[in-house]
């Protein structure tokens, strides 16, 4: 018995209860992200709301052949279901009688409704809390223990880590081929290799995480692991490695800044990640290289860097001809420029300081320096004159 | 006296009637029922009319998302106003729900992302903040002593515990709503089919969609004490989808929706009301479902239908090249 436990390693030795929760959430939040930005490329985003609802069902209809809560045949049955789900959208969709969207809002409503109603008549002593289906148990997570090769470690962490180890190795393989099915499937067709395949090689993983992941943080944060740090990503990248990548951060970033806020709010753990989710993509909306801040900002430095290139113009203008007293002098440059004295002054001041003015005593005019020539010449080629 | 006997005689034989063909009278005539077969019946009419605008323009899952987005806003309203009120919840729902439409457009302009994914994040982001909010006032010392049991009833529904005032309230978001539908009629009708051509004879299509967005807004807000913020969005496509499915004509496919709409609010009430434990929103959803399955296949644009043409071209085919 000594000898177990001195093989035995506790993780519970190394990182403390808040630490192993949100270490559980980060390694979920990646294996969601990975498959998350092939999920935003292909315009499928709203699969993963209509996979996160109907697994309910899938997790009722294995309950009843297992009839254990804990068996990990729960899971794997729920997978399944989830995969069936996605068939069954995609075979509506193809009968044309339905739009695609119709058909995901048709799907997952009914099995929802389905698997509540099973509940409520059938399984009556299973306890179902609202909280719990759609916001998880992430504060039991390091309660529901499991020892694998001699290390105790908590159960959702270990099936998240297998789940991301199979989504890396997925995403590594193919990657080549989703990257071709994601920009271009018809050519990815004419390559020679099957989209719809790879397509539900993609569900099947797609299902199988987000049954592992709702049973730690519950539904509605699925949702926002799987495509808002890949939103956000998608925004600010251009190529898809770079895309991984950045969804991952994005995705440490969110569940780490929302665990803690959410630890010390004493609120709901999944809720806070989901808002924070949402929010950093919001964020990223307004702020990424199209964005709207970024336009409004680009277009103020914009006329700011205009004007200082007219003054520089004006002065090199006028440098060399006779009414260089008039047109630069120290007081009637503004007149010129139909500024007012301040705002000139400034202007000015702000050339001198980056060193393309001088203030001429001699002559008391303002002149170019050296290095202002240089400018006035490239702003000169620039505007073509 | 007559009157009396009459009546007597008229609900017996009605009663019998019912019995005859299945349907227990007994809870056909109880108060509560008739109460929430009412407010769902009314609810899924107008959510059906409605909702068949949003399918056609292509929009269903905004529903979804909108149906998620409202819920903070309940909670929102109560911390405001420490109370269970329907309507101030309602308003607060409304209020909560257009700022995720408005937020869902402005992110669908300004950006590169696909409408899916701004629905997906903005649906996981406002309800995520109505659980926070949630379990922020459940351990509250000041909100947490306020009974708050009711809140939990907007996630998935509990038509049960409808009251009369309930469906006072959706009368009152019902009447106008179609009011409006029936008043703007051929204005929605080209709003739905030819945006361009409706800018171009001087609609205002915002205006429009302000419009078509503060029904749906309200219908969504009404519907959630009966089927709850996830299955709301369900009430507004299904009918339109199973309507769509029987007729190509505008007018033909609204009262259609109207139709399977009441109906499905009516068995399924009936049913959560016969077997206990059902739950009204499920069971309604079940049913609608149902009909919309059953009217892919045999309507004429169905499966069977086409099924059938598929075989008959190929007899014929055949035929002729035997010929």
């Amino acid at each position: 018995m000594i000898y177990q436990n001195l093989l035995l390693t506790k993780i519970s030795d190394f990182l403390n209860y808040n630490q192993q929760m949100l270490l559980t959430l980060i390694v979920t939040g990646i294996a969601c992200s990975i498959l998350g930005c092939f999920l935003v490329l292909n315009k499928l985003s709203m699969l993963t709301d209509a996979l996160s609802h109907s697994i309910l069902l899938g997790i009722v209809l294995a309950y009843f052949v297992t009839k254990d809560l804990n068996s990990p045949l729960l899971l794997i049955g729920a997978g399944i279901f989830g995969v069936f789900t996605v068939y069954a959208i995609g075979l509506l969709s193809k009968t044309r009688l339905v739009k695609n969207d119709d058909a995901v809002g048709i799907i997952f409503p009914l099995f929802f409704s389905l698997a509540v109603i099973l509940i409520s008549t059938f399984a009556r002593n299973v306890h179902l809390d609202t909280d719990i289906v759609l916001m998880g148990q992430v504060i039991m997570i390091p309660l529901n223990n499991m020892t694998v090769f001699g290390v105790e470690l908590p159960k959702a962490l270990f099936y998240m880590l297998i789940i991301l180890l199979i989504n890396l190795i997925f995403v590594a393989v193919f990657f080549k081929e989703l990257k071709v099915s994601s920009f271009d499937p018809e050519f990815a067709t004419l390559a020679g290799f099957s989209s719809g395949l790879l397509f539900y090689g993609l569900m099947t993983l797609t299902s199988f995480t987000a049954v592992a992941a709702f049973d730690a943080v519950g539904a509605i944060l699925v949702i926002a692991l799987f495509v808002g740090p890949a939103a956000s990503a998608y925004m600010l990248t251009k190529s898809l490695k770079k895309m991984l990548l950045v969804s991952i951060i994005f995705s440490i970033l969110n569940s780490t800044l929302g665990f803690y806020l959410a630890i010390v709010l004493n609120v709901s753990i999944s809720g806070m990640i989901a808002v924070i989710t949402g929010m950093t993509t919001f964020m990223t909306v307004l702020l990424n290289r199209q964005g709207i801040i970024t336009a409004i900002y680009l277009r103020y430095k914009n006329r700011k860097e205009f004007r200082l290139d007219l003054l520089i113009m004006h002065l090199g203008n006028h440098e060399d001809q006779e009414d260089a007293e008039f047109e630069l002098g120290f007081a009637t440059i503004k007149d010129h420029l139909s500024w007012d004295k301040e705002t000139a002054e400034r202007r000015l001041n702000r050339l001198i300081d980056q060193g393309f003015v001088q203030r001429n005593y001699e002559k008391k005019i303002f002149c170019l320096t050296e290095k202002g020539r240089l400018r006035y010449d490239m702003i000169k080629v620039d505007y073509g004159m | 006296m007559l009157s009396v006997f009459l009546n007597k005689i008229f609900s017996l034989n009605f009663a019998n009637l019912l019995n005859a063909i299945g349907l227990d009278f007994e809870i056909l005539s109880s108060y509560t029922f008739i109460v929430v077969c009412l407010g769902t019946m009314i609810l899924a009419t107008v959510a059906g009319m409605v909702g068949t605008i949003t399918v056609l323009k292509g929009q269903s899952l905004i529903g979804d998302a909108i149906g998620h987005s409202s819920y903070p806003g309940i909670i929102i309203a109560f911390m405001i106003g420490m109370s269970l009120d329907s309507v101030s919840l309602m308003i607060g729902a409304i209020i909560s729900g257009t700022l995720a439409f408005i937020i869902i457009q402005f992110i669908d302009k300004n950006s590169k992302l696909n409408l899916d994914a701004v629905l997906a994040v903005i649906l996981s982001a406002f309800f995520g903040l109505g659980m926070v909010l949630k379990s922020f006032i459940q351990g509250h010392p000041i909100y947490g002593k306020v009974p708050q049991g009711g809140l939990s009833n907007y996630i998935f529904g509990q038509a049960a515990f409808i009251r009369t005032i309930d469906v006072q309230l959706i009368l009152a978001v019902a009447i106008p709503s179609l009011l409006i539908l029936f008043l703007f009629y051929k204005e929605f009708k080209i709003f739905v089919f030819d945006e361009v051509y409706a800018k171009s004879i001087g609609l205002n299509s915002t205006v429009m969609y302000v419009l078509l967005v503060l029904i749906t807004m309200s219908v969504i807000a009404t519907g959630l004490k009966l089927v709850g913020a996830i299955l709301i969005s369900s009430f507004l496509i299904v009918p339109g989808i199973t309507a769509l499915q029987w007729s190509n004509r505008f007018s033909h496919v609204l009262i259609i929706a109207a139709i399977v709409g009441s109906l499905s609010a009516f068995v399924g009430t009936y049913i959560s009301s016969v077997y206990a434990g059902m739950s009204t929103g499920p069971c309604i959803i079940v049913v609608m479902s149902g009909l919309a399955f059953i009217s892919m296949f045999i309507s004429p644009k169905g499966l069977l239908a086409n099924w059938l043409r598929r075989r008959k071209y190929i007899n014929d085919l055949s035929k002729s090249l035997i010929d």
